[in-house]
């Protein structure tokens, strides 16, 4: 196989691109967040034929896929570790009839059949099948297999320091340490140099580093925050010349310090690659000059490094449009699972249908026999509140037009979550409208029992998948956090209110109890503030509500709860009263 | 040691569970990584199974040891890391790292294989 490399980037696939919403290849856009059942929470690498024959008939059986269900969707440990000719094949022992009969088997239920992959060499778990460099083959595997949904991950991804990359690929997604520039004649040193975006790092020695996009796969970032930056001089020409420029820089191989350089003048983009490595981070050295064209009056210098973005965004592409040249008819959701390592929610909705915000909400997934074990809290991103707590401020990079955050999949029924903690866990996932994907083992499911109350509960789906396709906004955090619509919160000691438009002037609101203590001081959903800040909602001189648990309904002037127990969420669809 | 040769200890260990385990390693780990060093982080995985299948132990919650700095960089290593240590089959190298990265020497190997049959015996 060819040396593999980044590619080289067209303009749809550049930063710049990144706010016009255009998808690429033709991506069907529109999609209302998937729902379905992944093999991962439930069984781990130890899903088989079997045990996913068994879940389709269970969904169909519980009546799931009348409810919206309709993905089943095979995890990792279904290859074999190594490919076959070229291509991706069964392991013969977990999966002996093959993907294709699977699926046909899947079809006749009525059901959708997902698959998954990883943009780098290997996939999670170890097999050297991941879809890098072997799109055009993995692309054919998939449309004569007749997939539905694929789910793709990012580890062993070889252009960037992903999960079990090797560290040293830092160096494609970070640009060298920096002193100054000359353009012409002129020097112009770290005072002309100002950071756009996320602030770089200034050393005490003299020089910027940090030139990049933060990884944005634990808890520490706030998804709102620029997650990128770059270094801006203004050069002022008396006259449109030709001219040369040149960098003063030292390279390195780790996290804030690369080897690769990316310069524009303006939107042209005049340099992407590898610049020579010095002897040490803080050895400087001119770049050769290059030659640049700049236009009478102030040219902005833009120094930066967006290849974390940018690189993934074409492996996802890459595989996009393999599949689209295939059957340029088909949709198949495509979900991105790189953590939120690059920050998707900005370049997501180009080829995908959903984003992963953060690494994995448990670490303790299922097995045959074991419900596996969830969180409610954690000090990383293994819990139901570490998810929730960044999806719930990313509501406006979420849309029809755009795709879904996604915080990973529920834990609805393993060990370690309550049964208010689950009920929350669900209401929080269909209010943020978030790709609802079980992890359960059908078999400890029947009708009418608690987690079958939970999964199934009409309300809440209807919710998640109402047409406007709106994400719930925060409103009010008993915090005191200004900006609850956006400030990034940690402290579960808390209660929001969320609120979510629904079509036909309805709305969702949600009063959430994160905490493990009962909160009695009384909370009312200020419709003023909501109206302001939600587009969709208004308010009234009195509403009608359903609530979702108790099925009751009744009009009320204010929206408003008095206490609620740990965990407890109250959550209504209302009708505003005219 | 390599992968292979460590499995295959284990193996060996397994007495009449050498098949059901045997499976197991086999989707674990393909022919080419049998030869590679074994990395500390895949003999946790790999005496997790062995303690899953063939010991039934179930796993406990990971207390201190959700602090170790590197867990969470191997998602499907981050349990089995953590159950290794709370059952003091496998130590972190400091407080605050297990080294999954670090490659298993032969006297830690010996001393792993040592604390799960003196485990198996507890159990028993």
């Amino acid at each position: 196989m060819a040396e593999l490399k980044p590619d080289k980037l067209t303009r749809d696939t550049r930063f710049d691109s990144f706010e016009d919403t255009k998808p690429l290849f033709g991506k069907k856009k529109g999609n209302l967040p998937a729902m379905g059942w992944n093999s991962w929470n439930a069984f781990g690498s130890g899903n088989t034929e079997a045990l996913t024959k068994m879940t389709a008939d269970r969904m169909v059986e519980l009546g799931l896929d009348k409810l919206g269900y309709s993905f089943v969707v095979l995890d990792d440990g279904c290859y074999k570790q190594e490919r076959v000719d070229g291509k991706l094949s069964n392991e013969e022992v977990k999966f002996p009839s093959g993907f294709k009969k699977l699926a046909d088997y899947i079809h006749k239920k009525g059901l959708k059949f997902g698959m998954y992959n990883d943009i780098g060499t290997n996939l999670c778990a170890g097999a050297a099948v991941g879809t890098c460099g072997h799109e055009a083959d993995d692309a054919k595997s998939y449309i004569e297999w007749d997939v539905d949904f694929l789910k793709v991950d990012n580890c062993y991804y070889p252009f960037d320091n992903a999960t079990f990359s090797d560290p040293e690929n830092a160096r494609f997604v970070f640009a060298p340490n920096i002193k100054g520039i000359k353009v012409g004649d002129k020097k112009y040193g770290l005072k002309d140099l100002k950071a756009k975006g996320r602030a770089a790092h200034l050393q005490s020695t003299g020089y910027v580093n940090g030139i990049g996009t933060i990884d944005g796969t634990g808890p520490k970032y706030s998804p709102t925050m620029q997650a990128s930056n770059e270094l801006i001089c203004k050069v002022n020409a008396k006259s449109d010349t030709e001219t040369a420029i040149s960098v003063e820089y030292a390279t390195g191989k780790r996290e804030n310090v690369g080897e690769w350089l990316q310069i524009a003048v303006g939107e042209d983009l005049i340099f992407d690659g590898w610049v020579p490595a010095t002897e040490s981070e803080e050895s400087f050295v001119w770049s050769k000059p290059l030659k640049i064209k700049l236009k009478k009056g102030e040219n902005v210098i833009r120094l930066m490094n967006h290849r974390r973005q940018e690189n993934t965004l074409n492996s996802y592409a890459r595989l996009l449009k393999q599949l689209k040249e295939i059957a340029p008819d088909k949709d198949i959701v495509y979900s991105a699972c790189e953590w939120g390592k690059t920050s998707p929610h900005n370049w997501g909705h180009k080829v995908c249908d959903s984003w992963r915000i953060l690494n994995d909400i448990t670490f303790r997934v299922g097995s045959d026999g074991d419900p596996g074990h969830g969180d409610w809290v954690s000090g990383y991103t293994n819990s139901v509140t570490s998810q929730y707590n960044k999806a719930v401020v990313m509501g406006e990079y979420a849309g029809l037009d755009k795709g879904w955050n996604d915080p990973d999949m529920l834990m609805v029924g393993m060990e370690g979550l309550n049964l208010a903690q689950n009920k929350t866990h669900f209401a929080m996932w269909c209010m943020m409208n978030s790709p609802l994907m079980l992890g359960i083992d059908f078999r400890r499911v029947k009708k009418g029992d608690d987690l079958y109350n939970i999964i199934a509960n009409e309300e809440l789906i209807s919710i998640n998948q109402d047409p406007l396709g709106v994400q719930a906004r925060r409103i009010f955090s008993s915090t005191g956090a200004s900006n609850p619509v956006r400030r990034y919160v940690r402290d579960n000691d808390r209660v929001d209110i969320l609120v979510k438009p629904l079509e036909g002037g309805k709305f969702a609101v949600s009063f959430i109890n994160l905490s493990d203590k009962s909160k009695s001081e009384g909370y009312e959903a200020d419709m003023a503030y909501a109206a302001k800040k939600v587009k969709g909602i208004k308010s009234a001189k009195g509403y009608e509500i359903l609530d979702v648990w108790t099925k009751k309904t009744k009009e009320v002037k204010a929206l408003k709860v008095a206490k609620l127990a740990p965990f407890e969420n109250v959550t209504w669809i209302v009708t505003p009263l005219k | 040691m390599d992968t292979g040769t460590f499995t295959e200890s284990l193996l060996k260990l397994s007495k009449d569970k050498r098949e059901d385990l045997s499976t197991y390693y086999a989707g674990m780990f393909s022919v080419n990584s049998l030869k590679e060093p074994i990395r500390r982080k895949n003999a946790a995985r790999a005496v997790h199974v062995f303690m899953t299948i063939v010991l039934n132990s179930r796993d406990e919650d990971w207390g201190r040891y959700s602090e170790l700095k590197d867990i969470y960089d191997c998602r499907i290593c981050a349990n089995a890391i953590a159950q290794v240590c709370v059952k003091g089959i496998m130590a972190p190298v400091s407080k605050s790292e297990f080294g999954s990265d670090l490659v298993l020497t032969e006297e830690e190997a010996g001393k792993i294989l040592g604390r799960l049959d003196e485990y198996w015996q507890y159990l028993s």
